[in-house]
């Protein structure tokens, strides 16, 4: 007590004191501006410090600082920014002066650089107690880029993105340290201009042919990518868990470009682009499955005799149905893809009032025919100050127009399926196109009229219409007010909204539409999220030497999702399409829904430093959601003995770290960075679905009493009054360093990560109205250990090359399952399949481990031999060609051992020249295109299959089973992407004050020994599945040539 | 920042209000609200001409699922279904069985859930609705004590850890519903026409006969060696319950001349709904693509219907070669050269050829049931296509969980049992028989002989309609009967099927079945 006694006078005296103290002395002041070096644009943001004093400032929207109270005399100032290398110059500062200074920045890769955007503010990097990345766009948005998440790909240690597939507009899987959630999302915290945004997919998720339709495009494809000015990635529980409950999977911070404040500036930048298939895979052509029909019937002839001609190669009669064409449906269905991206913007404004205006057009066509999309984005962002500046307030407004054309093919099961399944499946001596003999219309090749298993995939393209128009605006307006000094209030209010429409039509014409004569639908989605912050900030230094920043806020979330669908079929005719459900005979029952929830914050942030040495962050975050249980009551009513809500839960985090270069014993060392960080927090997952723990009723089950329907009404969820939080505790230890300023530089770090009460989709005890409900069961643990680092390899006049590397190292492991011994997933698609599974969560083995039998060898009869256990049926000597349950084992490993990125960042003159290299390593992929299309049986059925299966040994007969032998090593090195960009010199520019052209190219190589499309693939195939490959959209190559004009 | 300060005050509050889904608290109020549920209860019999059909007729000599090249493999579980290869914890039995055990569970689920939300609200017909939905609990919990014997029960709607009762007080528990169920239903004649398919004093008659005729297996007990019978039998019970039926004037066979509308195909056709001849049964409609039946999907060539069924299901030599040829049931085998089966199509009737290019032969036999081609095996097609289906499943057939027919067997088994074996086949089996044109049995036979031929009958009579693995466990022959691709005995236990492994993880109370 004696101390606090002690010190609070002193506190006081100090608070009190603080400016006639300083007023004492004698000091000047700094002016100055700072542009980029090479745009000659100003820099917002940027982190202006004299050297060995506290006088810090960041720049204004038009990269103009002041600051004031300088000690006289020689001084060092040290400015930094993002994505650029630090400047330090002296300047003269003389008592009352006010001395000018101007610096240019020059653009720097991978390690970046001093404020950093960190949720609820934003900080020096070296006061950062936590685990944050930050990503800078101009950087980042290189080639073709449709969204921000793509952006991240490579460039970020720790954080793993697996884009679906090749699709334009493809959604993806973002990984940040790992997936620790079974059930519950494992998809990150979005966050654009400091407003959290409801990442659900925006557009309905469309019919399907014969099996799921596609995975759902990324909902980020809304946001255009050139307006985004960085990109920051908290990862450990310490610099997320001031998002508390939305944490647990890692927060992304996105803020887009603000005006400049300076005379109006315009700038154009657009780019064409030309993508094909980067592979092809291999399907047997005409010719060669002519061949492979003639030698089965010889076959099949020669060993009549001996054993029935059924059992034994093909009936003469296949050889006899063959067509005479040569299609190769793969070259038949891709193409030379273009996409066209232009954005205008312009920014303008005075000291008080700033503005960026922008406008985007982007046409991307995918490399398979008649699919692709397109944005059309304007962009508004305008701040104003008055008051002096103690009163500031913004509004950031985006509107945005996707139009998603969608191709019909399948995320995975079934085996009719859409494009992919039949491109691989139809037989090649059949053409693309026939005239029928009797109208001699010209018309797509069918096997057969009416509705078939096996259809034309030319057809399906392009006949079924499938399309969804999204409309999202995206706005928040905030305002803060320095109430007095050092205390600053603010309000930020957000709104999200979105409206998709997706019409799909399967015309009769078609086999897939001739099952129901023609089918049209038309569903809506409607997303619409509100946000509300209210922050008090208090900041100030005390005695020089401690730092003090303490934030304190309420937020309100409100998240609305409503849609309606409606469906007809049986139509007269194909001419109305998908315009007029009125036409079709049979309706089918329209649909409608309309679900909220609601999220309840209170937060609280402290950052203390001490003598920029030593840093200290607490948080502390309470979350309220109405999405889990209201807790059980002993009797009900009243309600006594309860347990308790578990809407509400707490988040704490604590983290500090140590400065040591700045202590005084590290001085003119050539270690000019050194400092260790440790952090420890707790986050939540809320990413269930609104009224999970609720007993609900719904309907449609109807059932026809004397004909008549009725609709009948039942449980369509089982309650969990107990259902709560999913929660992560996370543990995270860091070295940060420097050699040499910017010769080598980097960052370290360790984490430990351990998900408890895992939101679980479980089987209940019977009896129960639905088989399954949501529990909190179990616990995943992550360990990893990062790394990146940026080596300067050259440094001359007109020279200058950066090299960036990423590593990052992850193990995942399911500590336990509750009751449950093990639960199964990774559903195994094709033809003979139902039921089977590829992979099983199992304690003490990661998510994606596969599981299955254990393949030997192909034996003398083409049968496949496995290994077996000796006590199950039909083993002899180890070896079963009937695999049983008990025979199954763990047979691989969807994880890598670790994965990188290599980036090069070389500036020559005007020549500037970027490359990203990066790579999974130790990775298991299952296979399950070649499990189902590599073995020879297709043919008994006249479907095609891989030209690979020619020469494999499985008999004709023999059944496609799933084992060890589809699974394959998907260790991959990509080059992911080169740029060579040449600054235009001034006399080749008339009017633009500045010009770059520059080419691309994507996904120019790919090293790996995979056999499929491309060992980085995800289908949705059930609880937690990773690492599976099932015929989806091949990925491009693509070339791109663009420029930029500012004027 | 006035208005973040008051929003801020009255944001605090996380009770959910749902808008497009409703709670039991404020629902089941009106006629029209109870009678949903009581369709939800009804809507679940569907889920069974899955699990239960698939698990109680592939098991057996009826059906089987041979891996035909690609297709049908599976995992390994039909091949597994037709070995009893099954355990808690193989494809099948988290498959299948598991699929069997949830469906059952949930119509006792959906009952209890409707009977707990009405005993308190004043409704019309409280009591005729309340035993009708005890009657359809009782034979969902009937379903569950055949396959797996002594299962939880539970009346109440908590999800709870319930032990396992024994397969007898699970039988007297039905045996009580039952009883106490029936003077609220109605006969059948007495039901509006807009009610045809709820529960009637026959439904009830007919699940107790059923039980009956079955009671030394039920009352029996089942060790890792097999099953043991109970030494008790109840053919009296049967006896007077099916004869309650038969004497109720409710029911009566169709026997007109085959090829007029009331034949014995009647019973099974699209229009079967008006067959007086059906007791129990599962009502479809081929109003929308969903709610019909799709038993000939399974069986099936691809290129026979449309949309395009999955030719998997068919029937082994022995079983069809069992049927006399004069016997007009045989006829719903489909064997040798095939037309199409679509009435809405071209092909209806015509020639139709297999995916090699030459025409489509049913064969009787199969070389291999693990390398089979599509033309192999009989394939049953009893409930023909509806020339008005929509889609695969919008075929309007009935599928009867008892009919009259079998009544009648019932009846014959019970009087051969009682001693009375010339008036079982004269009076209970001949008629069957005369009506398809099967010769009459002598009646001069023993009892041995007569018990064996009304086993026969029963195949023949009920082929497809889920009765085999029934008659073979009460019969002794389930696991012991050699045929085709079973060329020696499965293990005695699996008499009883395992409880799934899923099953016994989430209610640790459950304890597995002997011999698994």
């Amino acid at each position: 007590m004696e101390v606090v006694r002690r010190f609070i006078p002193a506190l006081a005296a100090a608070l009190l004191c603080a400016a006639p103290l300083s007023a004492q002395e004698a000091t000047g002041s700094i002016r100055g501006t700072v542009v980029d070096s090479a745009s000659k644009q100003a820099l917002t943001n940027v982190s202006v410090t004299v050297e060995g004093s506290a006088r810090r400032t960041i720049t204004r929207a038009d990269g103009t600082f002041d600051l004031g109270g300088v000690p006289v005399g020689l001084q060092r100032v040290r400015v930094r920014r993002i994505g650029y290398g630090t400047l330090l110059r002296e300047v003269n500062v003389t008592a009352g002066g006010t001395s000018t200074v101007e610096f240019g920045l020059v653009p720097q890769a991978a390690i970046l650089g001093e404020m950093v955007v960190t949720g609820y503010g934003s900080q020096r990097r070296e006061a950062i107690t936590g685990s944050v990345a930050t990503v800078d766009a101009n950087v980042a948005n290189v080639g073709v880029v449709s969204n921000a998440t793509q952006m991240l790909e490579g460039r970020v240690s720790g954080v793993r993105i697996i884009q679906n597939n090749g699709e334009p507009g493809a959604g993806a899987q973002m990984r940040i340290r790992g997936g620790t959630s079974i059930s519950a999302s494992n998809e990150p915290l979005y966050v654009i201009d400091g407003v959290a945004i409801d990442n659900a997919n925006t557009e309905p998720g469309g019919v399907g042919v014969s099996g799921e339709p596609p995975l759902a495009r990324n909902p980020l494809n809304t946001l255009n990518t050139s307006d985004i000015e960085s990109i920051t990635v908290l990862k450990d529980a310490s610099a997320t868990a001031i998002y508390g409950a939305r944490a647990a999977n890692g927060v992304v911070l996105i803020e887009t470009k603000k005006g400049s404040g300076s005379s109006v500036a315009v700038e154009y930048d657009g780019y064409v682009a030309s993508a094909s298939p980067s592979k092809y895979l291999d399907v047997l052509d005409g010719a060669q499955y002519r061949a492979f029909v003639q030698q089965q019937v010889t076959l099949g002839a020669a060993c009549a005799a001996a054993v029935p001609a059924t059992v034994c190669g093909l009936p003469a009669s296949s050889l006899s149905s063959l067509g005479t064409a040569n299609t190769d449906w793969e070259r038949a269905l891709t193409h030379n893809a273009t996409t066209t991206n232009q954005n205008v913007s312009f920014t303008g404004g005075g000291r008080d009032t700033r503005y960026r205006a922008s406008l985007n057009y982007m046409d991307q066509q995918g490399v398979v025919i008649e699919n692709g999309f397109k944005r059309f984005q304007g962009r508004l962002n305008g701040t104003h100050q008055t008051l002096s500046g103690r009163l500031r307030m913004g509004l950031n407004l985006t509107a945005s127009q996707v139009n998603n054309h969608y191709l019909p093919f399948n995320n995975l099961s079934g085996f009719e399926g859409g494009v992919f399944t039949n491109m691989v499946n139809f037989n090649p001596t059949f053409p693309v196109m026939v005239t029928d003999p009797t109208t001699s219309q010209v018309k797509f090749y069918e096997i057969g009229p009416g509705s078939q298993s096996v259809r034309n995939p030319v057809a399906l393209a392009k006949q079924i219409d499938d399309v969804a128009n999204t409309n999202r605006v995206l706005g928040n307006a905030n305002a803060a007010f320095d109430v007095i000094q050092h205390l600053t209030a603010q309000v930020n209010i957000g709104v999200d909204r979105s409206r998709s429409t997706r019409k799909t039509w399967f015309p009769a014409a078609n086999p897939v539409g001739a099952v129901t004569n023609g089918l049209a639908r038309q569903e809506d989605r409607d997303l619409t999220s509100q946000t509300l912050q209210t922050l008090l900030t208090y900041t100030n230094q005390f005695m020089v030497d401690h730092d003090v920043e303490v934030v304190g806020g309420y937020e309100y979330n409100s998240y609305d999702q409503g849609g309606f669908a409606a469906e007809a079929r049986n139509f007269l005719t194909d001419a109305f399409g998908f315009n007029n459900l009125g036409a079709g005979a049979e309706r089918v029952t329209p649909l409608s829904y309309d679900e909220n929830s609601k999220i309840v914050s209170f937060l609280g942030r402290a950052n203390y430093g001490y003598k920029d040495k030593y840093f200290v962050t607490g948080v502390l975050r309470k979350d309220g959601s109405t999405r889990f249980g209201a807790g059980t009551c002993a009797s009900v009513p009243p309600p006594t003995n309860c347990t308790g809500s578990h809407k509400w839960a707490l988040f704490p985090a604590i983290s500090a770290s140590w400065k040591i270069s700045n202590e005084n014993f590290m001085r003119g060392r050539s270690i000019t960075d050194l400092r260790v960080r440790a952090g420890f927090g707790l986050q939540g997952n809320p990413a269930v679905p609104a009224y999970a723990s609720l007993l609900l009723l719904g309907s449609g089950d109807r059932y026809p009493f004397g004909g008549t329907l009725i609709t009948g009404v039942s449980p369509t969820r089982n309650e969990n009054p107990d259902l709560k939080w999913e929660q992560t505790q996370q543990a995270n230890v860091a070295v940060d360093f420097g050699y040499k300023d910017d010769l080598l530089k980097g960052t370290l770090e360790f984490y430990t990560k351990e998900t408890k009460d895992l939101l679980l989709t479980v089987a209940v005890p019977q009896p129960a109205p639905v088989s399954t409900r949501l529990e909190n069961v179990g616990k995943v643990k992550n360990k990893g250990f990062e790394s990146s680092v940026d080596l300067q390899m050259l440094k001359r006049a007109t020279l200058d090359w950066i090299l960036g590397g990423q590593l990052t190292v992850e193990r995942n492991k399911v500590v336990n399952l509750g009751p449950y011994s093990f639960l199964t997933s990774g559903d195994v698609s094709g033809q003979g399949q139902s039921g089977q599974k590829a992979q099983r969560i199992l304690p003490g083995y990661p998510l994606g481990t596969f599981y299955g039998p254990k393949f030997i060898r192909v034996n003398s009869t083409g049968q496949q031999v496995f290994s077996c256990v000796a006590s199950s049926a039909g083993c002899t000597g180890g070896e079963t060609i009937a695999p049983t349950g008990a025979d199954y084992m763990v047979i691989g490993n969807a994880n890598p051992s670790f994965s990188y990125g290599i980036t090069n960042q070389v500036n020559w003159g005007n020549f500037d020249i970027s490359a990203l290299i990066r790579g999974d390593i130790g990775q298991d992929v299952f296979n399950n295109t070649a499990l189902v299309y590599s073995t020879k049986g297709n043919a008994l059925q006249s479907k095609n299959f891989l030209a690979a299966a020619l020469t494999d040994p499985i008999g004709l007969r023999e059944p496609a089973i799933y084992s060890s032998r589809w699974i394959e090593n998907g260790s991959f090195t990509r080059l992911q992407n080169i740029t060579v960009g040449y600054r235009l010199p001034k006399r080749l520019l008339a009017q633009a004050s500045e010009g770059r052209v520059y080419l691309s190219g994507d996904n120019l190589l790919i090293l790996t020994g995979y056999n499929g499309y491309d060992p980085e693939v995800h289908v949705e195939a059930g609880l937690a599945s990773r690492g599976i490959d099932y015929l989806t959209y091949p990925r491009a190559r693509t070339f791109t040539g663009g420029v930029r004009l500012a004027f | 920042m006035l208005l973040g300060s008051a929003l801020a005050a009255g944001c605090t509050d996380l009770k959910e209000a749902p808008t497009s889904s409703i709670t039991p608290e404020n629902f089941y109020r009106t006629d029209a609200e109870v009678l949903g549920g009581v369709a939800s209860v009804y809507a679940q019999l569907r889920a069974t001409e899955w699990s239960y059909y698939n698990l109680s007729e592939v098991t057996t000599d009826e059906i089987i699922v041979p891996t035909r090249g690609q297709d049908w493999y599976d995992n390994g579980t039909w091949l597994e279904l037709d070995h009893m290869s099954y355990t808690g914890s193989s494809p099948a039995g988290l498959g299948d069985v598991n699929g069997a055990w949830n469906d059952y569970f949930q119509g006792v689920a959906r009952a209890n859930v409707v009977l707990n939300a009405i005993a308190d609200k004043p409704i019309a017909n409280k009591v005729a609705i309340q035993s009708e939905l005890r009657t359809l609990r009782a034979w969902y919990y009937y379903m569950l004590m055949d396959f797996f014997g002594g299962v939880p029960l539970v009346t109440t709607t908590a999800i709870q850890k319930a032990p396992a009762e024994t397969r007898d007080s699970i039988f007297r528990f039905i045996e009580a519903e039952l009883h106490a169920a029936r003077a609220g239903v109605p006969d059948a004649s007495a039901l509006p026409a807009t009610s045809h398919g709820r529960v009637t004093k026959g439904v009830i008659d007919a699940i107790l006969a059923s039980m009956y005729l079955n009671y030394q297996v039920f009352n029996g007990t089942v060790s890792a060696t097999g099953l043991t019978k109970s030494t008790t039998a109840r053919w009296d019970s049967a006896d007077v319950v099916s004869t309650r039926i038969i004497n109720s004037g409710q029911y009566s066979l169709r026997t007109g001349a085959l090829g007029t509308a009331t034949d014995w195909r009647s019973n099974f056709t699209s229009t079967n709904a008006s067959s007086p001849e059906n007791i129990f049964v599962i009502k479809h409609t081929h109003a929308d693509g969903d709610l019909g039946i799709n038993f000939i999907m399974r069986a099936l060539h691809y290129n026979q219907f449309n949309p395009s069924p999955w030719n998997g299901f068919a029937t082994i030599a022995e079983v069809y070669n069992a049927f006399d040829a004069a016997d007009q049931r045989r006829n719903i085998f489909l064997v040798g050269p095939q037309v199409g089966q679509d009435p809405q199509l071209a092909t209806y009737n015509q020639p139709v050829n297999n995916r090699q290019g030459s025409r489509l032969i049913f064969t009787t036999t199969i070389a291999d049931a693990t390398q089979a081609t599509e033309g192999e095996g009989a394939r049953i097609m009893k409930w023909p296509p509806d020339p008005q289906h929509i889609g695969n499943q919008g075929n309007a057939n009935d599928y009867a969980f008892f009919r009259l027919g079998e009544i009648y067997l019932i009846k014959a088994e019970a009087q051969n049992e009682l001693g009375n074996t010339a008036a079982a086949i004269t009076n209970w089996v001949n008629p069957l028989r005369a009506r398809v044109g099967a010769p009459a049995l002598s009646p001069a036979m023993t009892q041995a002989q007569a018990r064996a031929a009304i086993f026969q009958e029963r195949l023949f009579e009920l082929t497809g309609e889920g009765k085999r693995r029934q008659d073979m466990i009460r019969a002794g022959t389930y696991t012991s009967a050699t045929y085709f691709n079973n060329t020696t005995a499965r293990a005695p236990y699996k008499v009883l099927m395992p409880i799934p492994q899923t099953q016994l993880d989430n209610n640790s109370n459950l304890k597995q079945n002997p011999g698994y």
